[in-house]
């Protein structure tokens, strides 16, 4: 990475990495670009995407924080503050704003959501008129009449079927039993507050029409999302799609375990990054904004 | 918590320090090596907890990211046992600088727990060497990785990625010369340099790690080996619940405790 990463503390107890492009590499007047914790991991982000993602958008011009919230990764929890967990997380992403504001000058922010991240990107994004753009990698998701009328077609994965005999009988493929103990499946630690669908779809025209860019990349798998335009089935505003671009990476499941399918994510939003914000000023002065524009 | 980069310019490392708190402040500082990336972030937390426990009964205490992980500077694949060892002899001596402390004790866990007996082999000074389900033969190691592997694809309907030999491992790249250098550590026999005591603390039943004490217990070098008390149970997913019930970081805790007060 030809920019600069430091340590930056904010707030009564929180933590990041404040991620810089080399001054030769900056874009004027790019927003910056915010990522935090995706559930209770750490801020380097699932597989350390954010830490990739965000030198790669050093590389670009784009400067980033990548953060702890309260109690969280590195930073610490405020033992006075009671408030629950989700209003505090909205508290902390408008602290990091704010302190990037008084810090570096930044007027304008893109918020990055994964997962359950995305519900305090859209709540910020909803709420503050600073916030200029909002990635929803996996972000709300619900079943439609279609997604159901399609999920007979799942028993022709072969995968699956795969999935479900060598769970079910691991001895006949030579597997310890242990090796699939469903035990040691990932278990619900938290709920979430989804917006109802008639919600999000005001939202998402709020959004559109204050002119917030948007991306919103989902995957196929064992997800709620089973096909490309499904999200325009149940945000019933298609006037949206000026302001969003929908990608479905069918073949890929919920946190990009592969890593050819994170590449993908990530070049997506690079180019997305800086088609929407790179300006006509941001010529691309490196191999990597060429290969960026292409993802 | 005290989070920053350190080392050199080029290849910075990030770590975590916590000061001592309470009313007990010792010169002792405890290092605490990570295990390899595709068991760090089930770590993370486990650590902090341990840090925090530690720097409440008055230790300095530093958990910091190899080269190539967490937000430490360059890519998983650029990685090598040899530089993780440097960062290793790097960390401490940080440790060393910011706490002024004249004892240093390391704890490392799985890879970590064989990178910091080879950080010691190296000539790193520790009074006591807590190693906490150490990786003993590197074959093993990557195999058990592999079958972990193979159950995340296989769950995450990637079945047709499974098996071993391939060029990236629980969400990361395993280039080819990181796999065959991890598959031929053998730590087995090994003295750890000049540590004066070795505590082994084990999550579940591993014959390997019996061997380890007993070569140890030969050669004359004080040892322990410590059966969570969490044993009993299956012994897949053992270590994750180790570290999340606790037991097994306060007993870990109070040995490197005892270091102080000796």
């Amino acid at each position: 990475m030809s920019g600069s990463e430091r340590v930056l503390a904010f707030g009564s107890s929180l933590h990041g990495v404040l991620c810089e492009p080399a001054p030769q590499d900056r874009l004027e007047g790019v927003p910056a670009v915010l990522f935090w914790n995706v559930g209770t991991n750490h801020h380097v982000g699932p597989h350390r995407v954010f830490v990739e993602l965000a030198r790669r958008l050093a590389n670009l011009g784009f400067t980033s924080l990548r953060f702890d919230t309260s109690g969280l990764g590195d930073s610490a929890a405020s033992r006075d503050d009671t408030r629950p967990d989700a209003e505090r997380k909205l508290s902390d992403v408008r602290e990091a704003m704010q302190t990037l504001t008084k810090q570096r000058g930044f007027q304008r922010f893109v918020l990055v959501g994964f997962c359950s991240s995305v519900d305090a990107a859209h709540a910020v994004g909803v709420q503050s008129p600073e916030v200029v753009g909002i990635v929803y990698l996996e972000g709300y998701q619900y079943r439609t009449r279609r997604f159901y009328l399609q999920y007979p077609q799942r028993l022709l994965n072969r995968n699956r079927w795969e999935r479900l005999l060598r769970l079910r009988y691991p001895k006949l493929f030579g597997e310890p039993e242990s090796l699939h103990d469903r035990s040691l499946d990932p278990e619900t630690v938290f709920v979430r507050d989804y917006p109802t669908p008639e919600q999000l779809t005001l939202d998402m025209r709020h959004l559109s029409q204050r002119g917030v860019r948007m991306l919103a990349i989902y995957s196929g798998g064992d997800t709620n999302y089973g096909y490309e335009d499904q999200f325009y089935d149940f945000v019933k505003a298609p006037e949206v799609a000026r302001s969003l671009e929908l990608v479905f990476y069918p073949s890929a499941d919920h946190t990009f375990f592969l890593v050819e399918h994170r590449e993908r994510v990530m070049d997506r939003v690079t180019a997305w990054l800086l088609r929407e914000f790179g300006g006509a000023s941001a010529s691309p002065s490196s191999g990597e904004r060429a290969r960026a524009a292409e993802g | 918590m005290k989070p920053m980069f350190f080392g050199d310019s080029k290849r910075k490392l990030y770590g975590v320090y916590d000061a001592p708190r309470g009313s007990e402040r010792h010169s002792h500082a405890v290092l605490l090596c990570y295990p390899g990336i595709q068991e760090y972030g089930t770590s993370v937390w486990g650590f902090r907890r341990l840090s925090a426990m530690l720097a409440s009964e008055g230790h300095h205490v530093l958990r910091f990211d190899y080269f190539g992980t967490g937000d430490s500077a360059g890519r998983v694949e650029e990685g090598s046992v040899a530089t993780w060892v440097d960062d290793i002899q790097q960390a401490a001596l940080e440790l060393r600088e910011i706490s002024g402390a004249r004892q240093l004790s390391i704890l490392g866990k799985r890879l970590g727990g064989a990178l910091a007996i080879k950080a010691c082999q190296a000539g790193l000074l520790a009074k006591r060497l807590v190693l906490w389900d150490p990786v003993v033969k590197g074959r093993d190691y990557v195999s058990e990785l592999e079958m972990w592997d193979t159950r995340r694809n296989l769950l995450l309907l990637h079945a047709e990625r499974r098996g071993g030999g391939r060029s990236e491992l629980l969400g990361y790249p395993f280039p080819w010369p990181q796999r065959r250098e991890l598959q031929e550590l053998d730590l087995s026999g090994e003295l750890p340099g000049a540590v004066r005591k070795v505590a082994i603390f084990a999550s579940s039943s591993q014959p390997a790690l019996q061997s380890l004490q007993d070569s140890y217990t030969r050669a004359g070098l004080t040892s322990e080996l410590h059966r969570a008390s969490e044993l009993g149970e299956s012994e897949a997913g053992a270590q994750g619940r180790a570290q999340l019930s606790g037991s097994i970081l306060n007993e870990m805790a109070s040995e490197l405790t005892e270091v102080s007060a000796a």
